[in-house]
């Protein structure tokens, strides 16, 4: 047939860019799942500060992202790539110099920023690169290198902590970082295109600035607009998926510990490859379904199996009953990142579409960045069986605040309507 | 008139293209004719970083399909479709429409020529109303140029 017409996917640079995202991935994920335990065991950190100086990472990430898309066109991307890379390889090799604790935390938001960059650039350079008649194709492939990391990373950061010792962690997640800026550095990106289309928004903001300057008189006061920043109509339904991110923070900051703690290390680093896998496959069932007949059909399931799933863990003894909490959790949180999505840009207004994607994750990273600090506090008087525990109550909260967010006479469902009618 | 409202489903590939023609010959046919000129957002690029071109690509399609249906004499409106599954979107938009013709194309970007891609063969199966396929041809490309000239 055609297929000899088709055009070419798997460029050298398409899969560079692949293989850089799933380098930084497998870097974040190791780091992730083990810098608390690490603060723990070497400086006797309390659970509290452990956990931040996991999820700082986060809001340096956060800030990176706010930053990166305004200056990315003006900085040039692959620059602005490798200038990223080089700081992930700078901050990666400062963790096995073992500074203290308080420059840990220096580290981890620096670290983060830089990931950050790197994270949101690449994203851009390989959907550009994509050719278009391929590209459903080319960003489903894409995503299976963020999927891959998210399963191989954490177990790599435990396996290795495990068996090898932190020392042999650090090194080893600064290789990796090293690789992606070798890969990065080798990438050819293409810029023009979207420079020029940049550049007529820039010059279309600026005609309308002065349009209405004119009708303003020429005076005008500066005004700092949240409006340019978050979409507004998200903020409901996104409040909720933070919540639920909020307690998957607890996932990410204390599941080593607690698996250290309970005598269930080798299972544990198996958590996070179950977990990928859960999301991963049930995605594209929950996607229809949504699609077919609604939120509350995927989300109310959803939101049952996470509590399902941290009550489970909180009791755990034996190596499947985690497995199986992994699972669910990973189906839950899975399912209520993609349909909370969904739902976010269905309720926004077409013209703010990218504005309520950005919100929408704005409002996650929060909540996984705030979670571990939160949850730390806790920690101590609960246990960490009890933190799932207590886990399990607030996704029940989530759910709550989802069903009345959700009800039929809500903004929410008028929104809906009107943005289905129009 | 043997349709009354039909919904067309347009992506920028070629098939689509000429879907997009074959609607409006047929809104041609009979001024009452109503057309819901379709575009589906894939949401796949989740947190990656990656949803910004696509997002800005889709706004400019939609832009595009909204001038288009400002000129054709029917009756016309755009939508923009944001989901994971283009054919369950596709068929629950005909639904909540009214429509009662499903025109699109053999297949999207991907595919291969002379096979039925997914997205239509889960329509034309899932549809309960009946469903026109438009086939590649040499002249497919006229509908694409409008709709970038539209959206430039």
């Amino acid at each position: 047939m055609s297929k000899a017409a088709q055009a070419k996917l798997w460029t050298k640079d398409f899969t560079l860019g692949t293989a850089v995202n799933f380098l930084l991935m497998v870097n974040y994920y190791g780091l992730m799942v083990v810098v608390a335990d690490y603060a723990m065991k070497t400086y006797d950190a309390p659970a509290a500060t452990a956990g931040l100086a996991a999820s700082i990472f986060i809001i340096g990430a956060l800030a990176a992202r706010l930053v990166s898309g305004r200056i990315m066109d003006k900085v040039g991307r692959k620059r602005l790539l490798v200038l990223g890379a080089i700081g992930e390889v700078a901050f990666s090799a400062l963790y096995l110099v073992g500074l203290g604790f308080a420059p840990l935390f220096l580290i981890r938001l620096l670290h983060g920023f830089a990931y950050g960059m790197c994270s949101t650039t690449i994203g851009t350079i390989v959907t550009a690169l994509v050719p278009d008649s391929r590209k459903g194709e080319g960003v489903g492939y894409y995503m299976l290198s963020v999927t891959l990391g998210a399963a191989i990373g954490p177990f790599l950061g435990m396996f290795l902590t495990q068996n090898a010792g932190f020392f042999v962690l650090f090194a080893t997640t600064a290789a990796v970082a090293a690789l992606s800026l070798l890969a990065a550095a080798q990438l050819k990106v293409p810029e023009a295109a979207q420079e020029s289309d940049a550049q007529i928004d820039e010059a279309a903001d600026e005609i309308a600035r002065e349009e209405r300057d004119e009708r303003a008189g020429g005076f005008r006061v500066p005004r700092f607009n949240m409006a340019n920043y978050l979409e507004s109509s998200v903020l409901p339904i996104g409040g909720v998926c933070a919540l639920l991110f909020f307690c998957y923070s607890s996932l990410l900051a204390f599941l080593t510990p607690f698996a250290a703690e309970s005598g269930l290390e080798a299972p544990a680093s198996f958590f996070f490859v179950v977990y990928a896998v859960a999301t991963f496959v049930t995605r594209p069932f929950t996607g229809k379904l949504f699609d077919r007949k609604g939120d509350r059909v995927v989300m109310v399931p959803a939101f049952i199996a996470f509590i399902v799933g941290m009550g489970l863990l909180a009791t755990v003894h034996r190596p499947a009953a985690m497995l199986v909490a992994a699972a669910l959790l990973g189906f839950g949180v899975g399912t209520v990142q993609a349909s909370g999505l969904a739902l976010a840009v269905r309720i926004a207004p077409d013209d703010r579409l990218s504005l309520a994607n950005s919100t929408f994750y704005i409002l996650l990273d929060v909540g996984v960045g705030v979670g571990p600090l939160l949850l730390g506090l806790v920690q101590p008087v609960f246990g960490y069986r009890g933190l799932f525990e207590a886990m399990s109550t607030v996704a029940i909260l989530a759910l709550a605040i989802y069903l009345v967010v959700s009800r039929r006479k809500g903004r929410m469902r008028q929104t809906l309507r009107a943005q289905d009618e129009s | 008139m043997w349709c009354s409202k039909v919904l067309v489903a347009y992506d920028g590939s070629a098939p689509s293209a000429k879907a997009l023609d074959l609607a409006q010959s047929i809104g041609a046919q009979d001024e009452h004719v109503e057309l819901v000129f379709v575009h589906v957002l894939k949401l796949v690029a989740m947190g990656t970083g990656a949803e910004g071109p696509l997002i800005e690509e889709a706004n400019r399609v939609h832009a595009g399909l909204q001038q288009l249906a400002e000129r054709v004499p029917n009756k016309a409106h755009a939508h923009l479709l944001k989901g994971t599954s283009p054919a369950d979107l596709l068929l629950k938009c005909a639904e909540d429409e009214g429509c009662d013709l499903i025109v699109m194309g053999s297949r999207g970007k991907g595919g291969v020529k002379g096979y039925l891609g997914s997205v239509s063969y889960a329509v034309v199966q899932g549809s309960p109303v009946a469903v026109l396929i438009a086939k590649d041809a040499p002249d497919a490309g006229r509908a694409n140029a409008a709709i970038d000239q539209e959206a430039r």
